[in-house]
């Protein structure tokens, strides 16, 4: 019920001058380098045959942990947008917008190594199965999502006009999981994925995976985050 | 294409995305960088 | 509640501008019946499949319908500054969201009510016993695709593209409701409840409550600056 005037977005120059690379950005990206270097032959060799689904099954060591940063980046995307409308202070969309342009990029990798892994074991490349459906719609939120900060070129309106849509996609994943859930229900999926009883070897290369992806995404953000400010910065031009 | 095929196209396909990702943010951050002139740390 | 009385006033300005020109009713419902006819050429009329094509395609005409309208009521404020005018007035924000809400719930209602009739006959479909159900799952289903389509509106007018990003920002988001709708449907034209029906008809209950919950709390933020 609030008629009065709500927080305007701050564009104070305090909050837009970018700072130095963060500190610890160089040790994330070393981290990042050094897990990767030993999550593949983890995943490659280490890791045993699975022996119902033969090497495709490897796929899977790059594929959940890329699936669940694409969860992980929507729901700090989330955060952020909540942040732009309470607080009206810029950071929160500097970091929704960041965590939005990486969680694509992992949701897309999602998308392409899910039917790279079906359609040697399963035969079909593609299936609307609830998981995979899911996925589908969270990746075409965010490209809605990418757009319409694309149409908008004034930051205060795109800042919130995208929070709005950050909240309301956020909330309607789970939704859209229950429902295609449902729906396919009637036509059972026959990849009922037992996730119970993973091998030690294969639980502990998943682990690293998350691990890794983790990391990478971390560093990710401090660099995107910082790139996003600059580029406010140029815009407004902005020197120091 | 066989078994293997596909593990390599999911994993050196993971590698590019996220590669060329990666590339082309630092590269961007750089050219802001030098639009944005020296900057003093906060 | 002092919200009632303005989204009231808000709606009422909306339809009786609208009953004066017949702007949104007549292109919108001529389109939307157009497709209608179009889609029914390539439709089985008989079959296994056909309750669950004909539960699709009437859904798609619906959300066609209900996008146009939208998209056009927004616009409407947008000519001629009306928006600032509603937005200095005492109304609560809340309240031109709700009564902007209404209008469009009426504007897709009379579309919709008069395509179901028309579709049933060119399809020769035989809802029979499931005619009541068919409107619930219509009436709630409108409900939500409007909910999100109206918040979605006031976001997209004030765009470079205008109205044409509305279906994108829509479409993904309504899918939920959507298939909810069609499954609903479905049982329906098949003439009466089938199995999961009811736990469609909560789903739509559940996804109506929750963005009209979220719809109201966020536009008075859309309307900022």
């Amino acid at each position: 019920m609030r008629t009065e005037t709500l927080p305007a977005l701050d564009e104070g120059l305090a909050d837009v001058r970018p700072t130095a690379r963060a500190p610890y950005r160089k040790l994330l990206g070393t981290a990042t380098i050094v897990l990767f270097a030993v999550l593949i032959p983890l995943a490659l060799v280490w890791a045993p045959q699975d022996a119902k689904q033969g090497d495709p099954q490897r796929i899977f060591y790059i594929h959940v942990p890329a699936a669940w940063i694409g969860f992980l980046a929507f729901f700090v995307v989330f955060v952020g947008s909540i942040g732009v409308l309470r607080t009206g202070k810029r950071r929160w969309d500097d970091i929704a917008a960041s965590s939005a342009e990486i969680g694509t990029i992992f949701t897309t990798a999602v998308l392409i190594t899910g039917p790279l892994w079906g359609r040697p074991v399963w035969g079909v490349y593609w299936t609307w199965d609830p998981r995979l459906t899911s996925y589908l719609l969270l990746w075409l939120i965010y490209l809605s999502y990418l757009v319409l900060r694309g149409y908008v070129p004034e930051p205060a309106r795109r800042a919130r006009y995208s929070a709005v849509l950050g909240i309301v996609g956020f909330l309607d994943v789970p939704i859209v999981y229950l429902s295609t859930r449902w729906w396919r229900s009637e036509h059972p999926t026959q990849f009922v994925f037992e996730r119970g009883g993973l091998p030690t070897e294969m639980l502990i290369t998943l682990l690293v995976g998350i691990a890794t992806f983790t990391v990478f995404y971390a560093y990710l953000m401090t660099v995107r985050v910082r790139a996003g400010r600059l580029q406010e910065a140029v815009d407004e031009e902005v020197f120091s | 294409m066989n078994d293997w095929g596909y593990v390599a196209v999911a994993y050196v396909g993971s590698a590019l995305l996220y590669g060329i990702y990666v590339t082309w943010l630092l590269r961007k951050e750089r050219r802001l960088e030098r639009s944005a002139g020296d900057l003093q740390p906060r | 509640m002092s919200w009632i009385a303005p989204s009231l006033t808000i709606a009422g300005k909306d339809l009786r501008l609208e009953l004066r020109t017949r702007d949104v009713i007549a292109s919108v419902g001529l389109f939307v019946l157009l497709v209608v006819v179009m889609a029914s050429f390539s439709f089985p009329t008989t079959g296994e499949g056909r309750d669950a094509v004909a539960a699709g395609v009437l859904w798609m005409a619906f959300m066609f319908a209900a996008l146009l309208g939208m998209g056009r009521s927004m616009a409407i404020e947008k000519e001629d500054a009306c928006m600032d005018g509603l937005l200095t007035s005492p109304a609560p924000r809340e309240s031109i969201f709700l009564g902007k809400l209404t209008a469009n719930l009426a504007f897709t209602g009379v579309v919709e009510l008069v395509i179901l009739p028309v579709f049933v006959v060119l399809l020769r479909l035989a809802p029979a016993g499931g005619v009541p159900l068919l409107l619930l799952a219509t009436a709630l289903g409108t409900l939500g695709l409007v909910t999100v389509g109206t918040l979605f509106s006031a976001i997209a007018v004030n765009t470079r593209g205008r109205e044409a990003i509305l279906p994108l920002l829509v479409m993904p988001v309504s899918i939920p409701v959507m298939i909810a709708a069609v499954k609903v449907t479905q049982a329906a034209f098949a003439g009466g409840t089938g199995e999961g029906t009811v736990a469609w008809v909560l789903l739509m209950v559940a996804y109506d409550a929750l963005f009209l919950l979220v719809a109201i709390a966020t536009f008075p933020y859309l309307t900022e600056g």
